[in-house]
């Protein structure tokens, strides 16, 4: 008898046991899935897969030229050594949202933590649950070329203390849920205020005058302006023309959008759900709080 | 005699200045560009013309009409038909915005090429067919992130003059 209410109570024990696991493997999976919703709203590819170079994905590689000297995107793959696989949690959120990399080193803002420092705990730890799964690559990361006094990473404290805030993404209750989920896509994970918003000399962002478009882009080109007072071919767009260029590249006069937009709209803005094409169109076309 | 003098005088600089001051944008739109870079330039200005009027039925600006999309897909497919030997090796102008890789990669861009005019005939034969306006919708999405992803690789956009 009592040899059988020991089966009994084990085989309980065993169902139990076996449903947690089940459980918390489906919520991981849902980290992942949701994780891979935040790589693509982030854009990770854009710059840490060097496509052009035929480069495996997450290798990084890919060249910036700047005018600080040249930046190679570093390996994020998951390689326990020469990515960023060993990384624990909190290593991870110290790096997105204060430029810090585990060792304690500074990061340049070339990698956009300025924005990415809005972004959710709960966001960023789902894009880690993806990036955990990514294949290993085991690729060094190639060293950045830049010139005194640019290669001395300390001073990036001095150009943090004056270039960055690191405050939270605060929603503003006078607005929407729509605007305000399209505010913290725009200048948290998908970084649209790195290139549309002119940079101070010292290459902050000029917060100042957000969006209001920046000559000198990236790769030499001039990154239109988001705002109607800077650009009056963006302010007459409507709210179905702004979704349409995000997820298609077509402008409303039948032109296309190319260039680094073209990868953008490949890499992040093609992915988004409609409701998020939605939110940003919205917060576009009143960015003002 | 003078004053009749006078008055053509100042017809004609009212005229002058009328046609200065009135003149359509698309006059300048290609301002400068001459020879075959100026042709592709129109010949991708009337593909951009066919596909703002489909993109405008797509996002319900204007009424659908399936006759639109059979005569602007074939707008495109003439065009892209074309397309490639508007691009001789080499062919740069300050005025063109076409990004000299496109040589080098000759073979992907012939491949992207033919990929829109697929794209574009598979649109006409929907609407020849008589689909429906979801099942054409669809497939200008289609033809559009074809043209996107050549636009992508193969322009940059030029500075606007002001």
């Amino acid at each position: 008898m009592k040899n059988r209410l020991f089966s009994v109570l084990l085989l309980i024990s065993t169902i139990l046991l076996s449903v947690t696991v089940m459980a918390e493997s489906e919520s991981e999976q849902d980290s992942v899935k949701r994780g891979e919703y935040i790589f693509a709203l982030g854009g990770c590819a854009s710059c840490h897969t060097n496509t052009e170079g035929d480069g495996k994905p997450l290798a990084g590689g890919l060249k910036m030229e700047t005018p600080f000297g040249v930046f190679y995107t570093p390996n994020i793959s998951s390689d326990s050594k020469l990515g960023i696989g060993s990384w624990s949690e909190q290593d991870f959120i110290k790096a997105m949202r204060k430029g810090i990399s585990p060792e304690g080193d500074h990061y340049y803002p070339a990698f956009p933590y300025t924005s990415y420092a809005k972004m959710t705990d709960q966001d960023l730890l789902d894009l880690k649950a993806f990036l955990d799964v990514q294949p290993a690559v085991s690729e060094l990361s190639k060293e950045h070329e830049l010139s005194f006094p640019f290669n001395q990473r300390s001073l990036m404290a001095i150009w943090k203390w004056l270039n960055f805030d690191n405050s939270e993404f605060k929603s503003n209750p006078k607005k929407s849920t729509s605007w305000n989920r399209g505010a913290y896509i725009v200048n948290g994970p998908s970084h649209c205020v790195e290139c549309h918003t002119p940079r101070n000399l010292m290459g902050g962002l000029d917060t100042d005058e957000g969006l209001a478009g920046n000559e000198d882009g990236p790769d030499g080109e001039a990154v239109p302006a988001l705002i109607a007072s800077n650009n009056k071919e963006f302010g007459d767009w409507d709210v179905s023309d702004i979704i349409f260029s995000l997820e298609v590249g077509m402008k409303p006069d039948g032109d296309f959008l190319g260039g680094s937009m073209g990868h953008v709209i490949e890499n992040t803005t093609s992915r988004l759900s409609e409701e998020d094409l939605k939110a940003i169109a919205e917060y576009l076309k009143s960015p003002e709080g | 005699m003078k004053k009749l003098l006078f008055y053509v005088i100042r017809t004609l600089s009212v005229f002058l200045l009328l046609s200065v001051t009135v003149v359509p944008s698309w006059v300048y739109a290609h301002g400068g560009a001459t020879g075959v870079v100026k042709e592709r330039m129109d010949a991708m200005s009337a593909m951009g013309d066919a596909m703002e009027i489909m993109g405008d039925m797509v996002k319900g600006k204007r009424p659908f009409e399936s006759s639109a999309f059979l005569e602007g897909a074939k707008a495109v497919i003439d065009h892209s038909a074309k397309i490639t030997v508007l691009f001789p090796e080499g062919s740069l102008s300050a005025k063109s915005e076409a990004l000299p890789k496109l040589w080098t990669e000759w073979d992907q861009f012939v491949v992207m090429v033919k990929r829109t005019e697929k794209e574009a005939d598979k649109l006409a034969a929907l609407a020849e067919n008589g689909s429906d306006s979801r099942a054409l919708k669809k497939q200008f999405v289609k033809l559009g992130k074809s043209c996107k992803s050549c636009h992508t690789d193969y322009r940059k956009k030029k500075k606007e003059e002001h």
